[in-house]
């Protein structure tokens, strides 16, 4: 792998792009198989629909005096979006424990010990919390194991600061939540320095990641005007959002996306605009990135439930499946195979 | 075995997914668990120095950050993003929550009409142990009870009298003021308004809510508390007993843990009423471990010095693996 890494021939780079390989043990057979991936594919869609339905509407809902029609048009929205929301988190649950599974079937027990671990973990805690500092730990650990590979092997320093940054940034967050943790005052005291500070900085680099995932998108080819116009429509819908009402829209996203939006706004909706775009980007070229960039983005900044720490490691997981693999005209041509998300459907 | 003939047949998990998210639906129930703040009174250990909010003892008594962030929902809107450090202890009788926050300047006084006072508040749901009520003083089902200490009153029961005329005017010079001494010159401290009593016993007020609008004063249930500003910083103990028997006044109890949400309104920037800066709901849960002081390790580094070589060896583990 190091000989792969170091010196490739300049001018054969020129000729031929250095097909870039996933990295080692990461990319599971589970997001390999089609079939398989129809279960990610609706999870991705319960999940959107959670966001818009629950978190968004039934917010502003909050707002808008609830009468005549509109009290059953709110009241049939919030009863989807709340099985949307029940929906993909028994999909989250059952990816990430298939996840598991296979991990450790093809020999990486560590890490699929750990995702198990996890699932476990976040049923036994619905019973009650002391579990929870329990689950909370084993989530940091696997954040740590999911995103090693990436500072291991190294590959394109764009996609590998991404990762890198996205899986510093949830640290950080998941610090800051194991400070408030019930259990720690029982069994120690002291308290722990900088959680609001850690926290501060783990938004501040968790929206400088989403340019690192732009540039490791563009090193992979151009993004496209398509790409780039799409991918503009969710960060223009925050800055008329933010426009019209400042105040209503910072508690939308600290709701649902966890960010307290303490930096200039600009930098958001570059942010925003710069993650659309590599989403947009990444529909359709074979790796689960569109994806699992979409599941970090429901799993929010805050993560302190179970469902959003399994959206969160699933979407790790999904990025961490490595850059587009090189493809040649003729595959091309010849492939058909309808393409959703970021994913073959076969 | 299993999982591979289940990965062929993704109609059969999907749609045995959306019974059970229909029944979860349908239940009520949620297959995720939250992680909320959690403040835990331990027992302390002795007498609690609540009117010496700097005294050592605050420093044994674990804080949990919280984030603040301007009340946005109910004109007057206003207030800021900072962080509140807030613990508590309790004796068995009574429950004292520590509070901390930065402002740069104290404001003690509200005498004239452009002085506004440094306050916090603590508001908990009228009843323990049940749902998070609506942040925004409560709602009529769902009643809230609040404490809310202010620099103002604590600095009317140092000096042993409100504010006068004469006291925040000294050259003032008038020559008669008619009915001086009669309740048609004090008409609301004749009708028993709180904000006009002179003869101020706490500096918390203890509040009842059912809604916007509904605010209402309570002082039978006594909440006391002591504030002091020092070099940036505001700490305050907000001290109550347990249990009160009033109704709209929460009732505390050992091992249930109950909601609470605190707000904090900086007079310097004049801020007052719904200007204030507000956290979400955390939770509070009082335990009898009791209180250790002094001399423990910082747990802490202990941890992040266990964990990182731990960490370190696991993420080499699975690279081997993956390699």
């Amino acid at each position: 792998m190091n000989d792969l890494r170091s010196r490739p021939a300049r001018s054969i780079r020129a000729v031929e792009p250095r097909a870039v390989e996933p990295r080692p043990g990461v990319a599971s057979a589970m997001f390999r198989d089609p079939k398989a991936r129809w279960i990610l594919h609706v999870l991705v869609g319960a999940t959107i629909a959670e966001v818009l339905l629950l978190r968004v509407f039934f917010r502003v809902g909050v707002f808008i005096p609830k009468e005549g029609t509109f009290r059953s048009i709110h009241a049939a929205l919030v009863a989807l979006g709340t099985f949307a929301f029940n929906l993909a988190s028994v999909l989250a649950f059952l990816a990430l424990g298939w996840l598991a599974l296979d991990l450790i079937r093809r020999g990486r027990r560590a890490v699929g010990t750990v995702l198990a671990l996890f699932c476990v973990g976040s049923l036994l805690a619905l019973a009650g919390p002391a579990l929870g500092p329990a689950v909370h730990l084993t989530y940091v650990v696997a954040i740590v194991m999911l995103a090693w590979p990436a500072v291991r092997w190294g590959g394109r320093t764009a996609d590998t600061l991404a990762i890198g940054a996205v899986a510093v940034a949830l640290l950080l967050s998941a610090y800051s939540g194991m400070v408030a943790d019930p259990l720690r005052p029982t069994w120690a005291l002291g308290s722990p320095p900088g959680a609001a500070g850690l926290q501060l900085a783990g938004e501040l680099i968790a929206a400088l990641s989403c340019f690192a995932f732009l540039a490791a998108r563009r090193a992979e080819g151009p993004l496209g005007v398509g790409a780039v116009i799409l991918g503009a429509l969710p960060a223009v819908a925050l800055l008329a959002a933010w426009k019209t009402n400042g105040a209503v829209t910072g508690i939308l996203v600290l709701w649902t996306a966890g960010f307290r939006l303490f930096l200039p706004m600009w930098i958001y909706v570059a942010a925003l605009w710069a993650l659309g775009i590599t989403v947009a980007a990444s529909v359709g070229d074979g790796t689960g990135r569109a994806a699992g960039l979409v599941l970090l983005v429901a799993s929010g900044f805050l993560v302190e439930s179970t469902y959003a720490q399994a959206l969160a490691l699933l979407a790790i997981a999904l990025i961490m499946a490595g850059p587009r693999p090189e493809r040649r005209r003729s595959d091309d041509r010849l492939d058909r195979t309808p393409r959703w998300a970021g994913l073959r459907v076969a | 075995m299993r999982g591979r003939r289940m990965r062929h047949r993704p109609g059969i998990v999907l749609g045995v997914a959306a019974i059970v998210a229909a029944a979860l639906t349908l239940s009520g129930t949620r297959l995720a668990a939250s992680q909320s703040s959690m403040i835990v009174a331990m027992r302390a250990p002795g007498a609690v120095p609540w009117q010496e909010p700097w005294d050592s003892f605050w420093d044994d008594v674990p804080m949990v950050d919280l984030p603040l962030s301007a009340q946005q929902v109910v004109a007057p809107k206003g207030g800021g993003r900072f962080t509140l450090r807030a613990g508590a202890v309790h004796d068995a009788d009574r429950v004292f929550v520590v509070l901390e926050w930065p402002d740069a300047t104290p404001n003690r006084s509200m005498e004239r009409s452009e002085d506004f006072t440094d306050a916090a508040a603590v508001q908990f749901p009228a009843r323990a142990g049940v749902g998070v009520p609506a942040i925004c003083m409560g709602a009529p089902d769902a009643a809230v009870n609040i404490w809310q200490w202010r620099a103002a009153w604590q600095s009317d029961v140092e000096s042993g009298v409100a504010g006068s005329v004469a006291g925040t005017y000294p050259r003032t010079v008038v020559d008669e003021y008619p009915f001086r001494d009669e309740d048609v010159f004090y008409p609301a401290r004749a009708l028993g308004n709180p904000f006009s009593d002179p003869q101020r016993a706490s500096a918390v007020d203890n509040l009842v809510a059912g809604g916007f609008g509904t605010l209402t004063a309570d002082p039978l249930a006594a909440v006391t508390g002591w504030g002091d500003w020092r070099d940036g910083t505001w700490r305050v103990v907000l001290s109550r007993a347990l249990r009160v028997g009033r109704e709209g006044s929460i009732e505390l109890g050992l091992e249930t843990p109950t909601d609470l949400a605190f707000a904090v309104w900086d007079g310097g920037a004049r801020e007052r009423d719904g200007m204030k800066s507000v956290s979400a709901f955390a939770r509070l849960r009082l335990v009898p471990t009791a209180l250790q002081t002094r001399g423990n390790p910082a747990w802490w580094l202990l941890l992040i010095l266990l964990l990182a070589p731990l960490a370190v060896w696991l993420g080499l583990r699975a690279g081997r693996g993956g390699a």
